[in-house]
């Protein structure tokens, strides 16, 4: 059999199913992709900064009456107040194990160790772009090279791919496109989707918080 | 003009009904024939070859949805003047992208042994498409029978590029474990 018996195949197709990926097609184009994923994004860090601001607030009020309570009552107060953070901190990470189960997928860091091949065939002039809250920087030296060697070298796998939402995008001299999400520590690109490692994680961080830093 | 009224002028032989088969899907066809062939003056001449075919098959043909039906006529038309075509002309199609990506659910034989039944071959691939979920099915039908490029195909069905790819991949690789099960010589 060959593709072309294929497509003759395709072209007795029952007209439903045509009919129903024309409807598809011929629909005006609502938002592009792109567009709705920085605004789902902006969305998620608004409802973030909200929280925080929310929680920030009240362990000030719990600080301040807690104060009052430590100058004026016995010792056992003072080992609850210390124990609110880390309660509060416990209910933050179950909120955030729960809203990621919510969402309908569970990502946790690879497990697989690292080689660290930091050759890996790149030299110092290769260069990277993070599209980063609208803006692309661009990157070279020895963090182009990291961040080259982690994205270009992943185990990407097809079936992996998921509906998560990338948190930013990278371009890279040999693939443009790696969609990332740190948060949930996975990439996705043309091949496929991969998770990245806790260390490959912290390694794109790093290299962010220096892009942060340069932008402040 | 509703695509009832245009089939019963054809049916009349009534010449109004190509023009008002050009007004209303002059082009609609020539973008499935554009697919194919990448070349507006080729394109033209095979929506006009759709129309030819189409007054010689009304009567006896009544469809009920005209675009589906005039779809086919151009797409096979448009693939045959393809096959014809000297290979610097084949490079720019998305009919020619095309086939190699199909590659991968075929082997590409052709021994005498594999005579395929086409319409058995079709009805398999309904069924498969039917069980796959909507997502798949609409990228899978508009990128190979449509043959729209990726970047369309992603954009119509609210995906970014890289996911439309890698959900074609894995319904092309379905495809495949299916035909073999349903014992077509892959």
């Amino acid at each position: 059999m060959t593709a072309e018996k294929l497509h003759e195949a395709l072209n007795l197709l029952p007209g439903d199913l045509i009919a129903e990926t024309d409807a598809l097609r011929c629909r005006p184009m609502k938002t592009k992709a792109h567009g709705r994923r920085w605004a789902a994004m902006a969305a998620c860090l608004a409802v973030v900064l909200l929280a925080g601001t929310v929680f920030g607030i009240s362990s000030l009020r719990a600080g301040k009456s807690n104060f009052a309570a430590m100058t004026m009552q016995a010792p056992e107060t003072w080992a609850a107040a210390e124990a609110a953070p880390e309660a509060e901190d416990r209910a933050l990470n179950s909120m955030d194990a729960a809203s990621a189960e919510d969402a309908g997928c569970a990502h946790a860091p690879s497990e697989e160790k690292t080689s660290s091949d930091a050759a890996g065939g790149y030299c110092g002039n290769t260069s990277a772009t993070v599209y980063l809250d609208g803006e692309a920087h661009v990157i070279s030296g020895t963090e182009a090279v990291a961040l080259t060697d982690i994205l270009d070298n992943l185990p990407y796998d097809p079936a992996k791919v998921c509906n998560c939402v990338a948190e930013f995008t990278i371009d890279t001299e040999m693939t443009s496109g790696y969609e990332i999400n740190l948060t949930e520590s996975f990439v996705r690109c043309e091949l496929g989707q991969a998770d990245l490692t806790s260390e490959q994680a912290q390694t794109i961080r790093e290299i962010l918080s220096g892009l942060e830093m340069e932008k402040g | 003009m509703e695509d009832e009224q245009i089939v019963t002028l054809y049916w009349n032989r009534d010449e109004a009904a190509l023009q008002e088969t050009e007004t209303k899907y002059d082009r609609y066809l020539t973008k499935i024939a554009y697919n194919i062939l990448a070349d507006m003056e080729d394109s033209r001449e095979s929506v006009n070859d759709t129309y030819l075919a189409a007054w010689n098959s009304m009567p006896p043909q009544r469809p009920s949805v005209l675009s589906t039906y005039l779809g086919k006529l151009t797409r096979r038309i448009s693939i045959d003047r393809f096959r014809y075509r000297t290979r610097d002309k084949r490079r720019d199609s998305q009919y020619a992208l095309s086939l190699s990506e199909l590659d991968e659910c075929v082997s590409g034989g052709n021994t005498t042994e594999e005579i395929v039944n086409v319409r058995h071959l079709a009805d398999t691939i309904g069924i498969f498409l039917r069980l796959q979920s909507e997502e798949a099915r609409n990228a899978f039908i508009g990128r190979y029978y449509f043959l729209d490029p990726l970047k369309e195909v992603a954009a119509y069905c609210g995906m970014s590029e890289s996911k439309c790819k890698s959900l074609l991949y894995r319904t092309r690789v379905g495809l495949r474990e299916y035909l073999e099960k349903e014992g077509f010589c892959v």
